[in-house]
C-alpha cells in the first residue's frame, strides 16, 4: 500500500521533473510537496541522477555509419544466408509435424480400407454374378414374405409415423423410386402373396406415394399402386428403426458374405432389413446393375479412398510436407 | 552547396533513400548516428558490440525504408536501434560467453577521454560519478534502461521516447519512473549516492572559488 501510494507520487515527481504534467497537475503536486519531505528527498535525488546523466560526456563512435553500395551488397548478401528466425523454425517444423500426423491418418485409413477390400472374395465371372444375382432375388421373393409380416408386427403402423418416416428416410425413397426400372416380377408375387393377407394400405400411404412420386413419370401408376393394396413403399416406411440408412449401408456387407453361402446371405439381409419391402428395394436398386456382389467393395472404390475430396486432402497434406521439407533442406544449405 | 540552401528535412531525404538515392540516406545516418551509437552503447555497454548494433540499425533502416510512414524519422530509427539491442541482450543471455577483453571494455573507462580542458580533479570526479551511475543503469531492466537513456542522456520528451520505444506515453512515464527510482535506490544502497552528492558539492565549491579568485583577479587587474 505504502509502496503503492509511493509509486503513484513518484510518478508523480518524475513526470513534473521532466516538465510534462499539465498546469492543473503540477500545482497539485507542488503544494502537496511543501509538507511531503520524503518526496522531496525523492525529487532531489532523482535530479540529481537525471542531471548527472545528461551531464556525461556524449559517447563517441569510433568510425562513421554511412552505408556504401558493398555494404548494401553485403548486406543482401548475408540476408540470403541468415538461418531462418527461431519463431519462423518452430513454425515450419511444426507444419511439417502436423502435416506428416495428418498424411499417416489419412494413408492408415487408406491400408485398412484397402487391407479390407482384398480379404474379400475375388470377384465372380459376370455369368456367376448374374446366377447369384438371380438366386438371391429369388431367395428374397421368398424369405420376403415372411419378413414383411415381421416388419408389420414389429412396427408402429400408424399412418402419420409413416408419413414421418418416410419423410425422414429419402434413401429409401431413392432405392424404391430406382426400384421401378427393374424386375418386378418377383416383387410382384411377393405383393400379390402379401396382399391376400395384408390390410389395404392407409390412405396416408396412399397419399405419401402420391407425393413422393410427383415428379416422376409413373407417380400416377405408383400412387395406384399404394392405393390399391401394393405395400412396399408402405411398408418401406413403416419399416422404422431398423429399416433406415444403417441397414442399407450394412447390406454390402451382408450381400458381400453371400460369396460364400448366397441362401444364408440372402437370409441375412431380409433379417438385417427388417422390412421385405425395405428389401425388396434395396436388393433390386443393386440388383441388375449396382448390385453388390463378392469383390464388388474393390470395384466399388471402398477399398480405397472413399471421396475424391479425402483423395485430395491427402495429396494436398503429401505436397504441403514435401514442400516444408524442400523449404527446410534449403535453409540448411544456407546456413 | 550555397549559403541559402534550406536543409532538407529528414521526410524529403527519406522518399529520396526510398528511391534509390544513398546519398540522401547517408545524410540522415549522419544526422542521427551519433544518437543511434549512444543509444546502442548505453544499452550494450561494449564499444564494439554498440558500434556493431549502430551499423546494423542503419542497415535495417535502409532495408525498411517502405516501413517509414513520415514523420518522425529520429524516433523511427532509435526504434530500430532500439530493437536490435534488446535482441542483442536477450542472444548474451540465452548464451553468455562474456570474454575478459569484453569485461575490461565493459567496464573499463565508460566515457569518451576528458575533454582536456578540465582539470584532471574535475575529470576525475566526473569519471567517479559517471561510473556509479553506469552500475546503477546497467542493473536496470532493459526497457526502464532504454527509456532513461532517451530521457536523461538524449533528452527526448516523453511523446518521442514512446514513439522510439512502440509503446504510449503513460507507459514511457511509468517505466522512467521506477527506472529513475531503482538507480536511486542502488546508488543510496551502496553509498554511492551521498558520495556523488560529496563529490558534487566539492566541486562546487571548486567552481565557486575559482569564479570568485577569477573575479578577485579581474578587479585586483582593473
Amino acid at each position: 500500500m505504502r509502496r503503492a501510494r509511493h509509486g503513484r507520487r513518484w510518478e508523480t515527481a518524475s513526470a513534473y521533473l521532466d516538465d510534462e504534467l499539465d498546469a492543473e497537475a503540477r500545482g497539485a503536486f507542488e503544494r502537496g510537496l511543501a509538507e511531503d519531505r520524503e518526496t522531496q528527498a525523492h525529487l532531489e535525488d532523482i535530479r540529481f541522477i537525471s542531471e548527472s546523466l545528461a551531464a556525461l560526456p556524449e559517447a563517441e563512435p569510433g568510425r562513421s555509419f554511412t552505408l556504401t553500395e558493398r555494404d548494401i551488397a553485403a548486406d543482401r548478401g548475408a540476408a540470403r544466408r541468415e538461418p531462418a528466425p527461431m519463431a519462423l523454425r518452430l513454425s515450419a517444423i511444426g507444419t511439417a509435424a502436423g502435416v506428416a500426423a495428418l498424411a499417416a491418418v489419412l494413408a492408415y485409413d487408406f491400408l485398412q480400407t484397402a487391407e479390407e477390400g482384398l480379404l474379400e472374395p475375388q470377384a465372380a465371372p459376370l455369368m456367376e454374378r448374374a446366377e447369384v444375382a438371380s438366386a438371391v432375388r429369388e431367395e428374397a421373393a421368398m424369405e420376403g414374405e415372411e419378413t414383411a409380416e415381421e416388419a408389420e408386427a414389429a412396427s408402429p403402423a400408424g399412418a402419420e409415423e409413416d408419413e414421418l418416416e418416410a419423410e425422414s428416410a429419402p434413401a429409401e425413397e431413392e432405392a424404391v423410386e430406382e426400384s421401378a426400372e427393374v424386375d418386378w416380377r418377383s416383387r410382384e408375387e411377393v405383393d400379390a402373396a402379401e396382399a391376400e393377407e395384408a390390410e389395404p394400405a392407409p390412405e396416408s400411404e396412399a397419399r405419401f406415394a402420391a407425393e413422393r412420386g410427383a415428379d416422376e413419370e409413373d407417380s400416377a401408376a405408383e400412387a395406384d399402386a399404394a392405393a390399391s393394396g401394393e405395400r412396399d413403399q408402405g411398408t418401406l416406411a413403416s419399416a422404422g428403426a431398423d429399416g433406415t440408412e444403417e441397414d442399407i449401408a450394412e447390406q454390402p456387407d451382408a450381400m458381400t458374405a453371400a460369396g460364400e453361402d448366397e441362401a444364408d446371405a440372402a437370409s441375412e439381409l431380409l433379417d438385417a432389413g427388417g422390412g421385405g419391402a425395405d428389401d425388396d428395394g434395396t436388393l433390386l436398386e443393386r440388383g441388375t446393375e449396382g448390385m453388390l456382389l463378392p469383390g464388388d467393395a474393390a470395384e466399388s472404390g471402398e477399398a480405397g479412398w472413399e471421396t475424391p475430396a479425402e483423395a485430395a486432402l491427402a495429396l494436398a497434406a503429401a505436397a504441403l510436407a514435401a514442400a516444408t521439407v524442400l523449404l527446410g533442406l534449403r535453409w540448411r544449405r544456407q546456413r | 552547396m550555397p549559403e541559402d540552401a534550406v536543409p532538407r528535412s529528414d521526410d524529403d531525404l527519406a522518399a529520396a533513400a526510398r528511391d534509390g538515392d544513398l546519398d540522401s540516406f547517408n545524410e540522415l545516418v549522419r544526422r542521427y548516428e551519433r544518437r543511434v551509437y549512444g543509444l546502442c552503447r548505453g544499452m550494450l555497454r561494449s564499444p564494439a558490440a554498440a558500434e556493431d548494433a549502430a551499423q546494423d540499425t542503419m542497415l535495417s533502416a535502409w532495408r525498411g525504408l517502405a516501413g517509414y510512414r513520415g514523420g518522425s524519422f529520429g524516433p523511427w530509427l532509435l526504434r530500430i536501434a532500439g530493437n536490435r539491442c534488446r535482441d542483442e541482450l536477450r542472444r548474451r543471455k540465452r548464451r553468455p560467453s562474456t570474454s575478459l577483453d569484453e569485461l575490461v571494455e565493459e567496464h573499463g573507462d565508460a566515457f569518451s577521454p576528458p575533454d582536456e580542458a578540465r582539470t584532471p580533479e574535475a575529470a576525475a570526479l566526473d569519471s567517479e560519478t559517471g561510473r556509479a551511475l553506469l552500475r546503477a543503469l546497467d542493473r536496470l531492466p532493459d526497457e526502464q534502461r532504454q527509456a532513461v537513456i532517451l530521457s536523461d542522456v538524449q533528452g527526448l520528451h516523453y511523446e518521442e521516447i514512446a514513439r522510439a520505444m512502440g509503446t504510449t506515453a503513460g507507459t514511457v512515464k511509468s517505466r522512467l519512473s521506477r527506472g529513475r527510482a531503482r538507480m536511486r535506490q542502488l546508488l543510496i544502497d551502496s553509498g554511492e549516492l551521498s558520495e556523488a552528492r560529496r563529490r558534487l558539492a566539492l566541486r562546487e565549491r571548486e567552481r565557486a572559488g575559482t569564479s570568485s579568485g577569477d573575479s578577485e583577479g579581474s578587479v585586483a587587474r582593473s
